[in-house]
């Protein structure tokens, strides 16, 4: 089956996945962007104010921008990315910074992969990266999740956080003693979330299933394919985590 | 589900519900998609953080750093496709010349620059063309293609194994799924 959909002169091109659209407000944008000259457009888009009238909204720059480079008008496009880059890079900051990497370097590092991975996506013109033209703030949101999650995992694995232990070289033994049934309460479940970037995964998911989703111990091992036990180990770990946090805090 | 923007389109999905009044247990969502359950259960994971993010004061200085991060970003790609598919294959033509003379879309010159396209499966023709709109010998065309792609802009992720290229396509299954080139296009490939 033919996949092109046809082009109407004047009309955005249909998305390329049967029963996905972008919303009408960005179709009418597209729509007076294609008739403009690379420097309108250009001007347009530098315009930063959100509520203002003119604004284009980020998905239809993604849609201009494609669209330009499909023309070869690479300049153009490479300008269009670099005002996407300058209109993300607060957001991309914020959701790198709630993870406290603790090496500026792989803070740094991070914010390059997560554009990286923008750029490779602005430019791929297939339905792999068309949803950039629906949601592009929830596609940004997912590609920075992804990036920092991976750099939390090397940052710990340079900054080995200190063994649990009772200052004496005895590791307890937890797994069978552990017994705090008690669930964080909502504010309590507020305040904590910025300490639960100082979590392993495994002991970060562990424990936003127990006190975020009140899943049951049952439930999260066998989910997670692990033992009753592990869930236990898993949450006391996390608990004693957090309560040197709070120590730290207070 | 197709892995990349089906995700994408979950991903909202399951964003937009957290936000309702009375959000739809995580339970029901893996029930729904048990095979993005890993996908599920990261994101409810995240999701306390990433509510956080959205509340942290602005910090002027690390903005800066980040903005100078995602301008480097864009400076390379910008290098790439800028200089290297102006210089070695087109030396003076922009892609979508190129494109024209080749009878094929930007994407696939796009494709062919990044050696991303098998060399056994390009046609004789298709190089022949390039060597005659890049002045070239068919030598340097062949000596350029035939060499392992080429990973994409900026993809120097950091991972525990090495990045690896993208699995290289056969052309004419590239032709045939290539959304800008017009069926007589098209039909030109297949038939040689």
């Amino acid at each position: 089956m033919d996949e092109r959909q046809p082009l109407v002169p004047g009309l955005p091109r249909p998305l390329q996945t049967a029963g996905r659209c972008r919303e009408v407000d960005v179709e009418e944008q597209i729509c007076a962007l294609l008739s403009v000259s690379s420097a309108e457009l250009k001007r347009r888009a530098q315009m930063a104010d959100r509520a203002a009238p003119g604004f284009v909204k980020e998905e239809a720059l993604v849609y201009m921008l494609r669209e330009k480079a499909r023309h070869g008008d690479m300049h153009t496009a490479g300008d269009l990315a670099e005002l996407l880059v300058k209109r993300c890079s607060p957001f991309v900051h914020k959701h790198i910074a709630a993870w406290k990497l603790r090496s500026p370097s792989h803070v740094e590092e991070c914010a390059f992969d997560v554009f990286s991975r923008l750029m490779q996506d602005l430019f791929e013109f297939g339905p792999s990266s068309e949803f950039w033209e629906v949601r592009f703030w929830v596609c940004l949101k997912r590609r920075v999740l992804n990036c920092v999650q991976k750099y939390q995992g090397v940052d710990r694995h340079e900054f080995q956080p200190d063994p649990l232990d009772d200052g004496k070289g005895h590791q307890t033994d937890v797994m069978e003693t552990w017994a705090d049934t008690r669930r964080l309460t909502p504010q309590e479940r507020m305040e904590i979330r910025e300490a639960l970037a100082l979590l392993p995964d495994k002991e970060r998911l562990t424990f936003v299933l127990w006190h975020y989703e009140e899943w049951t111990q049952e439930e999260i091992a066998r989910h997670l394919q692990i033992s009753d036990r592990a869930v236990r180990y898993r949450l006391e770990r996390a608990e004693e985590r957090l309560a040197a946090w709070r120590a730290g805090q207070s | 589900m197709e892995k990349t923007h089906d995700l994408d389109m979950l991903f909202a999905q399951w964003s937009a519900d957290r936000q309702a009044a009375a959000p739809t247990p995580l339970r029901i969502w893996l029930d729904r998609y048990p095979e993005h359950a890993a996908d599920l259960l990261q994101w409810a994971a995240q999701a306390p953080l990433a509510d956080r993010a959205e509340t942290l004061y602005t910090d002027p200085e690390g903005e800066a750093r980040t903005l100078a991060a995602g301008l480097k970003a864009v400076a390379e790609f910008r290098a790439r496709y800028e200089t290297s598919l102006t210089s070695l294959l087109t030396r003076g033509l922009n892609a979508t010349s190129l494109a024209e003379r080749l009878s094929l879309s930007v994407p696939l010159v796009f494709k062919l620059e990044r050696r991303l396209l098998s060399f056994a499966s390009l046609p004789a023709v298709l190089i022949d063309r390039l060597a005659e709109a890049l002045q070239v010998t068919e030598r340097q065309v062949r000596d350029y293609l035939n060499q392992p792609p080429t990973l994409a802009a900026g993809a120097n992720y950091r991972a525990d194994s090495a990045p690896k290229a993208v699995r290289q396509q056969d052309f004419l299954q590239a032709v045939r799924t290539d959304h800008e080139m017009t069926e007589e296009q098209k039909a030109f490939w297949s038939k040689i």
